[in-house]
């Protein structure tokens, strides 16, 4: 009891893990990378990291955090506030609730899990965008997102499954 | 894994079911978000400013690296490309001597003619260079970030350029930070004219590449190749400012390939021209 203090701020943030990285993830989808090849599409990163954490630590990605990271989200990105939110929240909430379904499955399935959700969570903005904004996306910008998303996906993950060992390994 | 097995079940239990309270609450919360974002945008845009603020010095830090990344990679291509490039500068130089020449003259012919006229000349402009921080948005929306804000002088509505060219207006200030609207985004709607014809129209973005002229007048005759520039109209712009040329014209939709695109840019100019925004503000009514 000696440590009681120092603990609990570490145990606090390392609680903080998966909503600080998928922050990350905003802020790098953010970066102008001026590759004429890119332009104008932006892989949707934070979808991965919500998708990895809900997948592999659902109990520190819980509702609350998929929705702020979304608002905070749709505010650096400058969508229609409130669109990101929902989509996370649709990938964290469909995840959390098949919890047993990915319990010890293969990367390949829950990869498939991904690109499935991504697109449904995709599709969502795009729906909602252009129901309550009047904002439709060029197809195929969006389907390379997707795609680049889905594509982007093992490469987050193996980064997140390294930093997971390293910091959360004792929780 | 200390626990008993039945307080853990009960815990889970206990768990599960206000993660659901929580999901719906927050999934509600996210409609009415976005119809919030929908009747008050003056409140959506103080809070969005406000963690835009927040996030430039680190995007700022961030996109560095990701620059010097950019850079190696256009310097490949431009090696690659370095013959072809040099010999059609070598023509286009020989191309803009010619018309330095005729500006030249043009210039003089111009102050001689307004000193005749006592022409009122237009406002000078003033500029605030600033960095492109944040290239945000992706398929939906046409925005970038730039780490200059009021503190700057940047205020809502000024034009934003690249070069001679403008790239789109400035659409929110924060302190240290303001987000441009682009050319290209369906928000942006800007005067322009069809230099040559003076046939005016208003540009307006659509998401894609290319953005459309709108109310062009039916006998304009627009002609591919043709040069669009600002058209001065509503006081927000000054006139003359280039903004592309025609690229297309198909089933009376006129599109405008922009002078500038969206991945070059790297420092951009916020153009104070002395003139209020786009909302005219109480300027004296000439016509009544």
């Amino acid at each position: 009891m000696k440590h009681g203090v120092a603990q609990r701020v570490d145990h606090m943030v390392r609680q903080l893990v998966p909503a600080s990285l998928v922050l990350i993830l905003v802020l790098l989808q953010a970066i102008p990378w001026r590759l004429p090849a890119l332009a104008g599409i932006v892989p949707a990163l934070p979808m991965i990291g919500i998708y990895y954490w809900s997948v592999y630590r659902p109990d520190l990605m819980v509702p609350s955090v998929a929705f702020a990271t979304g608002l905070i989200n749709d505010m650096v990105l400058g969508t229609p506030i409130g669109i990101s939110s929902l989509a996370f929240l649709v990938i964290q909430g469909m995840t959390a609730s098949q919890t047993r379904f990915f319990n010890g499955k293969s990367f390949l399935v829950i990869w498939s899990g991904f690109a499935l959700l991504a697109a449904g969570a995709l599709l969502i903005q795009l729906v909602l965008s252009a129901v309550l904004f009047g904002r439709t996306p060029v197809a195929s910008a969006l389907l390379i997102e997707y795609v680049l998303t889905v594509c982007l996906y093992p490469v987050v993950s193996w980064l997140f499954s390294r930093l997971q060992l390293f910091w959360l390994r004792n929780e | 894994m200390k626990q008993h097995p039945g307080m853990v079940g009960r815990l889970a239990t206990l768990r599960l079911l206000a993660q659901r309270f929580a999901f719906l609450t927050l999934v509600l919360a996210s409609f009415a978000l976005m119809l919030l974002g929908k009747a008050d945008t003056v409140l959506v845009e103080r809070v969005r400013v406000l963690i835009d603020d927040g996030v430039t010095p680190v995007l700022q830090v961030l996109s560095r690296p990701a620059s010097a990344v950019a850079s190696m990679v256009n310097a490949v291509h431009d090696l690659a490309a370095l013959r072809a490039e040099n010999v059609r500068l070598a023509e286009e130089n020989a191309r803009l001597m010619h018309w330095q020449t005729v500006a030249r003259e043009l210039d003089n012919e111009n102050k001689s003619l307004r000193a005749q006229l006592n022409y009122a000349p237009d406002p000078d402009s003033a500029f605030i260079s600033a960095r492109v921080v944040g290239d945000t948005g992706g398929a939906f929306v046409r925005s970038m970030l730039i780490n200059a804000g009021s503190r700057e002088g940047v205020r809502k509505g000024q034009a934003v350029i690249s070069g001679e060219n403008l790239i789109g207006r400035v659409a929110e200030v924060g302190d240290r930070s303001a987000r441009i609207l682009l050319l290209t985004d369906p928000n942006s709607n800007i005067p322009v004219v069809i230099e040559g014809s003076r046939a005016k129209a208003i540009l307006t973005g659509d998401n894609s590449d290319r953005p459309r002229l709108n109310y062009l007048s039916p006998n304009s005759n627009p002609a591919v190749g043709n040069r669009v520039v600002t058209s001065g109209h509503g006081g927000a712009f000054p006139p003359g400012m280039p903004v592309g040329v025609i690229a297309s014209i198909q089933d009376g939709i006129v599109r405008v390939e922009p002078f500038v695109h969206r991945y070059q840019l790297e420092y951009v100019a916020v153009v104070d021209y002395g003139l209020p925004g786009v909302l005219p503000s109480d300027q004296p009514d000439n016509g009544k």
